[in-house]
């Protein structure tokens, strides 16, 4: 029996020295670059996979649109997606906005105008998950000068080179680069086709009806998604103005997951406003509720089943008492009226 | 051949001493791998403030030693005249820019938006200033920033590259070895961060040209924020700690000259904007040599207070400039 150990040949130490050269020098490169690290090159890195770059595309035409397009827009830039960790690299400040309203995902382009050499377009079209987050920011962005779009949807407006919608759970914004009615038309049939091949769970957001018609500005109808009037603990709180004898009132109403909740949140508003210097009043003959008054404003609030409602910084106490009575009407028939 | 597998055979042939030998050295090869990953493994990864992160680079002073601080202020709707006169109050841009300087000009190009929504520097105002700058004499004027979204589309579509180059300038895109870390001594957040470095390398005069922003955290976006588009990185880490990051810039870069554009002003909706309704004819133009002071001019134009944007006063208590704009006596144009 042979028992010394076979040498190893030639060939095989040539190999094994070259296999251990190659993890040397791996292992070397992997040094140098980790004492160089840069987190501009994962921005950088991060950019290029995530948002493709769309001065990268000479030829346009070669991108696929994310939307029909009408005769005379043809696609300028690439689409861009963004999720939540990237949002800020396409809006930058905006971003937390959009996040505290539960965000998902934004998918946008630009298109151009192939009647004019100038003009241009870009689509943000935001998943938001659901049709009260989209509402979230549609509502909390609303323009001045907003004028009714029904054609695309409830919650949809126009202003001089911009649209503005809700379709479903996403918020879709479209903006020209520059005004003219040409333009207009062209976004106008964009965003219908954008409607038409996006279809939707139809939802409802009841808490808007919710809200007494009688001097109510609809347009004003807000929901704010997180920390309303500066308490922590108010979230998803629907607002709404009201102008009464000559008088400008803010309600709200909030739907909670159940009665004892929204007991005990209007317990701890109560408590938040009166740690404040707030001072508690009557119940202005509505049950259940308290009159708040704190640096010379008014608030009222109380707790119907799931909902939890009032009047916020009022500055006339009876004029907020009228109209807390009546949303607080509003709310016994439509819980009345609940299947 | 006994049946056997050639291979067991080979095996057999080891003797129990080199077997036990060549276990311990297979054992001392997993000990040695083992110790060498527990001296390279850093249980608490990278550390803000490290003592051993390198301080990089540092910015020089482009400001003008022996001058008061001075700010001018022109009203009209036309760029290129307002910023002309606003100049012409704070001495003229001789003053500031003389033979042979290279000057770099710090836009404010974060979005691929157009100019009429007024979210980016305006590029009249690019155009007119590089003119000015060379005129005056400088050999070179470049153009950059490190804008939010794609650096070519943004320079491309807010029109500053075309401004920029058809009046004698030079753009810089940012691109990944631009970059060099920079610590602010003493800062709490700018401590080792890849800052756009390779504009500043040639350049003796630096003028910021920033519009007038709502911005939805900061309150609003001015000169002092404008050298947010020098940080690279993951920078909007920054945004949990705005005014602070932003006191720190004012405090980072001196430079000769900042502009302020509040010709057409965004009121809401920033720092994006979108809308034409979300902007404000406000037809003012200021130029200052002190941030703080152009700032805080520039927040009663859309309707703030100095006292509305915390980072104001804490860039002044910093001593970065005052936010009592009226130290300065500024010098008003007369308005055509």
């Amino acid at each position: 029996m042979n028992t010394k150990a076979k040498n190893p040949s030639r060939f095989e130490t040539i190999l094994s020295f070259g296999i251990l050269s190659v993890l040397v020098l791996t292992a070397g490169v992997i040094l140098v670059r980790q004492s160089h690290f840069n987190p501009a090159v994962l921005q950088l890195a991060a950019d290029q996979v995530i948002s493709g770059s769309p001065a990268a595309l000479p030829a346009s035409q070669t991108a696929v649109a994310l939307v029909p397009l009408p005769q005379n827009v043809s696609v300028l830039t690439a689409p861009e997606t963004f999720g939540p960790d990237t949002l800020s690299d396409k809006i930058d400040g905006k971003a937390e906005l959009y996040l505290s309203a539960g965000f998902k995902r934004l998918q946008s382009q630009r298109f151009s105008d192939t009647s004019t050499a100038e003009t241009w377009m870009e689509v943000f079209i935001f998943d938001m998950a659901s049709q009260k987050n989209a509402f979230a920011v549609y509502s909390s962005q609303q323009r001045d000068d907003a004028v009714p779009s029904p054609a695309l949807g409830r919650y949809a407006y126009r202003t001089a080179n911009a649209l503005y919608w809700v379709h479903g759970p996403y918020y879709v914004e479209l903006i020209a680069s520059e005004a003219s009615e040409a333009i207009q038309n062209r976004m106008q049939t964009l965003a219908e086709a954008f409607n038409r091949v996006t279809p939707v769970a139809t939802e409802t957001i009841t808490e808007t009806a919710l809200f007494p018609e009688a001097g109510l500005d609809p347009q004003s109808i807000t929901l704010i998604p997180a920390d309303a009037f500066g308490f922590e603990k108010f979230d998803r709180v629907f607002v709404a103005e009201y102008h009464l004898n000559g008088s400008t009132l803010s309600a709200f109403v909030s739907a909670r997951g159940s009665p004892e909740t929204a007991t005990d949140l209007a317990a701890a508003y109560r408590t938040f406003l009166l740690a404040f210097g707030g001072r508690a009043l009557d119940d202005g003959g509505i049950r259940d509720a308290v009159i708040v008054e704190i640096m010379d404003e008014y608030d009222i609030i109380f707790a119907r089943d799931v909902f939890i409602a009032g009047v916020h910084a009022a500055a006339d106490k009876n004029q907020a008492v009228a109209l807390a009575r009546s949303l607080d009407t509003s709310i016994e028939e439509a819980i009345r009226g609940r299947p | 051949m006994d049946g056997r597998n050639p291979k067991n055979a080979s095996m057999d042939a080891i003797k129990r001493r080199e077997f036990l030998i060549r276990c311990a050295k297979a054992g001392l090869s997993v000990c040695a791998a083992g110790a060498l990953s527990y001296w390279f493994y850093d249980p608490h990864g990278p550390q803000r403030g490290s003592a051993k992160q390198s301080t990089g680079v540092r910015l020089a002073d482009f400001s003008i030693s022996g001058q008061k601080p001075r700010m001018g202020i022109a009203r009209g709707a036309d760029r290129a005249q307002t910023v002309r006169q606003a100049m012409q109050a704070v001495g003229g841009i001789e003053t500031f820019v003389k033979p042979g300087d290279r000057v770099l000009l710090k836009v404010n190009a974060a979005f691929a938006s157009p100019p009429a929504l007024s979210a980016t520097t305006h590029p009249q105002l690019v155009a007119e200033v590089t003119r000015l700058c060379l005129k005056a004499g400088a050999v070179e004027v470049i153009v950059t920033d490190n804008p939010i979204n794609d650096p070519a589309s943004c320079f491309a579509l807010t029109g500053i590259a075309r401004a920029a180059e058809s009046s004698g300038g030079r753009v810089m895109l940012p691109a990944e070895p631009f970059f060099r870390p920079i610590t602010l001594p003493g800062a709490k957040l700018i401590r080792n961060w890849p800052l756009l470095f390779e504009p500043f390398k040639s350049v003796n005069k630096l003028i910021g040209l920033a519009p007038i922003k709502d911005h939805h955290r900061s309150g609003a976006s001015m000169t002092m924020k404008n050298w947010y588009g020098l940080l690279g990185g993951r920078r909007n880490i920054f945004h949990q700690d705005i005014h602070t990051i932003i006191k720190e810039l004012a405090l980072m870069v001196k430079p000769t000259l900042v502009i302020l554009d509040g010709t057409t002003s965004m009121v809401t909706n920033g720092p994006t904007g979108g809308s034409l309704s979300d902007l404000k004819e406000t037809r003012t133009m200021i130029v200052s040599t002190d941030q703080v002071a152009a700032d805080a001019y520039g927040a009663s134009l859309i309707g703030k207070t100095a006292g509305d944007l915390p980072y104001i006063g804490m860039a002044a208590a910093a001593g970065a400039g005052t936010a009592d704009y009226a130290l300065l006596k500024p010098v008003f144009a007369p308005e055509n």
